[in-house]
């Protein structure tokens, strides 16, 4: 194979990795601090995510890691 | 009549100043430059580096890493990063290496490629990587160059010996003490920024950090890098023996505008 079709197959896997969206059910950390926000409670982060890991624990969430701005996130929904 | 001992010492005298002559002709001359970051390349620092090494005549021409950028391979690679593409990137660190170079050591940005060839999540671009790994590994071959990968226990010297060539693997204030605590005497890019190291040691030594080939002004990944403040455009030169391995190096730095050396405004 030639550089010139490597690339090119380069190119294609660019075009072909789509981008993993957070589904409507899904939420981030920052989504969670967020939403207690404006429930009036305000929580760092860490203890947003020793609860939401909690939760996992107790498998009443279920979580997953993603791309998201660039950034690998993990995002959690409903189990 | 010409007193023999007069002869004896005229004789011993032509022979010294023969060897001396020799000895100051065994030093060897070596072109450095680093982090051209394939199409962020300074084309000005280009021209400029061109017309040295012609006037130069170097024997050892070393690229010290960074020859690509590879932003859109990079791991978390947004898809604005993945936007940018890879051709234009590779094309131009190819291009970079017909200047003529000897020795390569692959930088942090270069390895992303052969990161992603074994480690890409997806099979497709783990391929496509593989693939390109290997047409970059034989434009090397083609090209002459000896190449080292970027890895802490991996390094070039010249012949004579002289100072470690590496990328570079640290940052931050003391950069240049940081990588001779390690490495020892060496030349590296990675920073940016023009730098030297004098060691406080009975054995001497001494580390010089190299700055770039890239158009710092495009990388505006680094705009909130106060580190940033210090990068400049330019290369390095200096002279080994070639018996004793003993080097002197300096850095061609452009500042205001003119690129500045010993050998002056060039």
């Amino acid at each position: 194979m030639s550089t010139k079709s490597a690339l090119q197959s380069l190119e294609k896997a660019f075009q072909l990795i789509k981008k993993v969206e957070k589904r409507d059910d899904e939420f981030t950390i920052d989504d969670y601090i967020k939403h207690n926000k404006t429930k009036g409670i305000t929580i760092s982060r860490y203890t947003a995510r020793y609860k939401l890991n909690v939760l996992v624990e107790s498998k009443m969430l279920i979580k997953r890691k993603i791309l998201l701005n660039g950034i690998w996130q993990m995002v959690f929904s409903p189990a | 009549m010409v007193d023999i001992s007069t002869l004896v010492v005229q004789f011993f005298q032509r022979l010294l100043k023969k060897v001396v002559i020799n000895y100051n002709m065994s030093y060897k001359k070596f072109l450095v430059c680093a982090d051209n970051h394939g199409n962020v390349v300074n084309q000005e620092a280009v021209r400029k580096f061109k017309e040295f090494k012609k006037d130069f005549k170097p024997h050892y021409t070393i690229h010290l890493g960074d020859l690509w950028d590879f932003t859109s391979i990079r791991k978390g690679a947004s898809d604005s990063d993945r936007q940018l593409g890879i051709t234009a990137d590779y094309n131009a660190g190819i291009e970079f290496l017909d200047i003529g170079f000897d020795y390569l050591t692959l930088g942090n940005h270069d390895a992303r490629l052969w990161d992603s060839s074994v480690s890409s999540a997806t099979g497709i671009m783990r391929e496509a990587c593989q693939e390109l790994v290997r047409c970059a590994e034989s434009e090397f071959k083609k090209r002459k160059i000896k190449v080292v990968k970027y890895n802490v226990n991996s390094f070039l010297q010249m012949p004579e010996g002289g100072p470690k060539l590496i990328h570079g693997f640290l940052t931050g204030q003391n950069a240049t003490k940081a990588h001779f605590d390690r490495f020892g005497s060496c030349l590296f890019g990675h920073v940016h920024s023009p730098e030297t190291y004098a060691a406080k040691h009975i054995e001497g030594g001494k580390a010089f950090s190299l700055p770039c080939m890239a158009d710092i002004e495009s990388m505006v990944y680094a705009d909130r890098y106060p580190n940033r403040l210090g990068w400049r455009n330019g290369w390095g030169y200096g002279y080994i023996h070639t018996k004793t391995g003993k080097w002197q190096f300096w850095n061609v730095v452009k500042e205001d505008g003119d690129y500045l050396s010993p050998l002056g405004i060039i």
